[in-house]
């Protein structure tokens, strides 16, 4: 008689396993790192910009953060008495992984000390709820979200060296939204060449989100190998393409507008590997739509109605928190197929009227934009207008006195403003300077550190003169 | 629903012969089956059985077990049966004379019977579903309604059996003549055979014969998992779903091998003695389909096929690679229920921390939520939404898990956790 180990389960397992599917996922992001090493580091050193040190600044970026999460994990574990070997961090714990993450979405001048801060943030919001597979929000998101609110200062820009010399602008999105979520498509899309580049990644931006393309390659990967939940992302860029789509009809602009909300901010990027992360996101097929519906809306209102204009990690780490909920939900409604379709079909019905609403909004708000005289005075010869206009922080964020002598200004004042970084502007002695040089307005260069607040200045006071001129 | 090809890494050579093996030394008559249903013996030590005759029954429905031998009845002991329970058995010495106590073995025209007497000779001969349910074949038949369709199930969609396979690619003609048969006496306008629609031998083998037959039609199923599922084919088929039994509207599903059976009935009007097994696996030298005595034990049978090979880490498993129980003993006694051994080496890795990416929910038959099951398996209260009961354990759950978690079995355990809530 034959004697035979006995256990329980099935005896057959699929190929699929937990480790492949992490590294399905770093394989779908290394031509993204070796894209965002080519144009962000080798690029601008090509171009005659930058030194060797500067080369490697993007591959630095994403080791740095990874090293530091293995790290962090293994002294975590060790002060907890609960020693673990290196090969258990990397092969179970997959300890790098949101250190891989936060290099591609932080600012590529942020200070490497920030950096390891974000990642130690990062690894700890994931070993303090329990280690890997029981995170509630996705840790690189969630340390990124950290220093955004509390080392805002600290945080560099996205633009390279090439960039910061070429492009005046910032990223399209915070370009779009200085200018109310509504631009034609030369002001929107010009500035950065045409949509191709959105399409490729040669625009400004965190090193992951750039390349349109690339996501696109990667999703398409990661859906063969069964790898993601390929419904949020499906759902999230559709409903964002919904939104932008009507948002774009209302104000008279083109499908260009849809295709550069999609191709722009990370929304690939975020939607195709940060909010497919397994261990944060809904369960359910159904979770997973209501998931991807409410993305879109969630990044779209923050685009649009905010100022703050990169909504995508804000949108996935507040699905993080509703998963909970979601999950519940769909366990509730489970064998209910029609509730389950009622509850989509309504938030359809709430994405367009969403988008209507927002639309319109957009339309009146754009309208105000003109009515920018609020009050004029003749005291003899003397002609005072008093002029509200756009600055960075919203639309109506400037008021100035500007008095006229004949066809000359002798006196512009500053009545209000709620701009943070007004007190450069004063200081600056900027609207002396405009006064000086009225005539040659285009010439007058922008105040640094101030750049948004003086540019709108100098388009208030232009709009102004020409309106004195006309009457 | 996730269309589920299940892929094999090893295959094991094994062909369409049916060898046979149908003189084992001694049989054994468990006197439980594997649902739990309790037989009473009906024969003593020292009595001497002849083969066929009723050695034990089931009171409550009057079902009987016959001997596959003739010989002396020794002294029972308790032997191990496909769901890993030992089980106490009478033990039947062979005698090797095959005699049968009278002689019922006439041949007659296959129709010549009326349907109550058909029935009556299902009962008596004791033919349960072969696929493996063994639930009595005279329950299923007897039912008031009228039946639409007959479909034949011949969908083996674990991976590694084939005992199905080799019976309808040898017996394809036999087949087609019983299900004739059986269309005739239960007055059953048509019937369906489903087979895998990728496996073109058994195609083949039935389209030979069965232009003979208009009544007789193929239908592939995919070749995924489970689509040998009773429920899965009716769907596929006829698009429509039903409560409980498929009788309820009209379609009556019989496995291959029970309608083998029923044909070896209805032709020498003999009891089910004997059955088709695959023993498969790394584990096993010569992979054979072998025909057995039912009682026999499966230790005797490998040593027949040239026994066992080297591996590292055998698993004697009952059934197949999905739904089979691994069991500690290769001394088992064959049930009708049995349609596979496999001795396979344990690849198995140990499991990772669920990373709740929900492939076990897009990949269950029944549409339940295994992971949420999984982790509430001891909380009656939230199991009341998940449903577990509706889990027919196919195992897809703890196949398709990438953090290779024995999902299934903690559905299994929920199960549990709601029926003896619900008996207090």
């Amino acid at each position: 008689m034959m004697k035979f180990k006995v256990r329980d389960g099935n005896f057959i397992k699929s190929e699929n396993s937990t480790n492949k599917m992490m590294y399905h996922v770093i394989i779908a992001l290394l031509p993204i790192v070796i894209f965002s090493f080519y144009k962000n580091g080798i690029l601008p050193v090509v171009k005659g910009y930058g030194n060797i040190l500067s080369m490697f600044r993007p591959l630095v970026m994403v080791i740095i953060p990874m090293i530091v999460g293995v790290f962090v994990e293994y002294i975590y574990y060790y002060i907890r008495g609960d020693k673990k070997d290196f090969n258990y961090l990397i092969n179970e714990s997959f300890a790098m992984i949101p250190g891989l993450f936060i290099g591609l979405i932080i600012s590529l001048n942020t200070p490497i000390w920030l950096v390891i801060i974000v990642s130690i943030i990062a690894s700890l919001s994931k070993v303090l709820c329990g280690g890997f597979g029981k995170n509630i929000f996705n840790p690189a998101l969630f340390g990124v979200l950290f220093i955004t609110l509390f080392f805002k200062s600290f945080v560099g820009g996205y633009l390279n060296l090439y960039e910061i010399d070429t492009i005046s602008a910032a990223t399209p999105l915070a370009n779009l939204s200085a200018n109310g979520g509504i631009l034609d498509y030369n002001s929107a899309v010009g500035t950065y060449g045409s949509l191709l580049n959105f399409f490729i990644g040669n625009i400004p931006g965190s090193l992951g989100e750039t390349s349109s393309l690339l996501c696109i390659l990667g999703f398409i990967y990661l859906c063969i190998n069964k790898v993601i939940k390929f419904r949020i992302p499906l759902y999230y860029i559709a409903v964002v393409f919904i939104i932008s789509l009507i948002v774009g009809l209302c104000n008279n602009l083109g499908i260009w507008y849809s295709l550069f909300h999609v191709l722009s901010g990370g929304l690939l990027f975020g939607a195709i590997f940060m909010a497919t992360d397994p261990v944060t996101t809904p369960i359910s097929k159904f979770g997973q739509i209501l998931a991807g519906i409410l993305l879109g809306i969630l990044t779209m209102s923050f685009r649009l109605l905010t100022s703050y204009p990169e909504g995508v990690l804000l949108s996935i780490l507040i699905i993080n928190v509703l998963t909970i909920f979601i999950n519940k939900l769909s366990i509730k409604i489970n064998f209910n197929k029609l509730l389950k379709g009622i509850i989509i079909g309504f938030l359809m019905v709430l994405v367009i009227v969403f988008s209507l609403l927002v639309g319109n909004y957009l339309k009146n708000e754009r309208v105000k934009q003109v009515d920018f005289i609020i009050d004029s005075k003749v005291v003899g010869n003397k002609t005072t207008y008093r002029a509200r206009g756009r600055g960075y922080t919203g639309n109506n964020a400037i008021t100035l006195d500007i008095t006229f002598l004949g066809d000359k200004i002798v006196d512009i004042s500053l009545v209000k403003s709620t701009e943070t970084y007004i007190g450069l502007v004063n200081n600056a002695n900027y609207l002396n300077i405009i006064v000086d040089n009225q005539d040659n307005l285009d010439d007058i260069d922008t105040v640094s550190g101030a750049t948004y607040t003086s540019k709108y200045i100098k388009q208030l006071v232009g709009k102004v003169v020409e309106y004195h001129e006309n009457n | 629903m996730e269309r589920v090809h299940i892929d094999v890494k090893n295959k094991f050579k094994i062909d369409d012969k049916i060898s046979q093996y149908i003189k084992p030394q001694i049989i054994y008559v468990p006197l439980e089956n594997k649902n739990g249903v309790v037989y009473k013996h009906l024969v003593k030590e020292g009595d001497y059985v002849y083969k066929g005759d009723v050695v034990a029954i089931n009171e409550d429905i009057d079902f009987p077990i016959h001997s596959s031998v003739s010989g002396n009845v020794i002294s029972g002991t308790k032997k191990l049966i496909s769901n890993g329970k030992k089980i106490k058995c009478i033990v039947i010495e062979n005698d090797f004379k095959e005699r049968y106590k009278n002689k019922l073995g006439a041949k007659r025209v296959l129709t010549n019977y009326s349907k109550e007497e058909f029935l009556k000779m299902l009962k008596n001969s004791g033919i349960t579903g072969l696929g493996g349910s063994d639930f009595p074949t005279f329950l299923k038949y007897n039912v008031s309604c009228d039946i639409k369709c007959l479909v034949v199930n011949g969908v083996e969609c674990e991976p590694y059996i084939s005992c199905d396979k080799a019976i309808m690619r040898n017996y394809a003609e036999d087949i087609l003549e019983a299900i004739d048969a059986i269309l005739e006496i239960m007055n059953i306008p048509y019937s369906i055979i489903a087979v895998k629609e990728n496996d073109y031998e058994t195609i083949t083998s039935f389209n030979n014969y069965i232009g003979t037959y208009p009544n007789i039609k193929l239908y592939g199923m995919p070749d995924a998992y489970p689509s040998g599922w009773e429920r899965r084919i009716i769907n596929t088929i006829f698009g429509v779903d039903y409560d409980k039994y498929p009788t309820e509207i009209g379609y009556l599903v019989s496995n291959v091998s029970s309608i083998y059976a029923i044909l070896e009935l209805l032709k020498y009007n003999r009891p089910l003695t004997e059955r088709v097994i695959t023993i498969t696996g790394s584990g096993i030298k010569n992979p054979v389909n072998v025909k057995v005595k039912i009682g026999a034990s499966i230790q005797e049978i490998i040593k027949y096929i040239d026994g066992y090979k080297d591996i590292k880490n055998p698993l004697f498993i009952a059934g197949g690679p999905m739904m089979g129980n691994s069991l500690p003993v290769d001394d088992v006694v064959i049930t009708k229920d049995l349609n596979c051994i496999l001795v396979i080496d344990d690849d198995y890795d140990k499991s990772l921390p669920c990373i709740r990416c929900g492939k076990c929910i897009g990949v269950c038959p029944v549409g339940i939520m295994p992971v949420c099951i999984m982790k509430n398996y001891n909380n009656y209260a939230k199991l009341k939404d998940l449903k577990p009961n509706k889990c027919i354990e196919c195992g897809l759950c703890s196949y398709t898990c990438p953090s290779k978690i024995e999902v299934r079995e903690f559905v299994r355990l929920a199960k549990d956790t709601v029926i003896k809530h619900d008996e207090v």
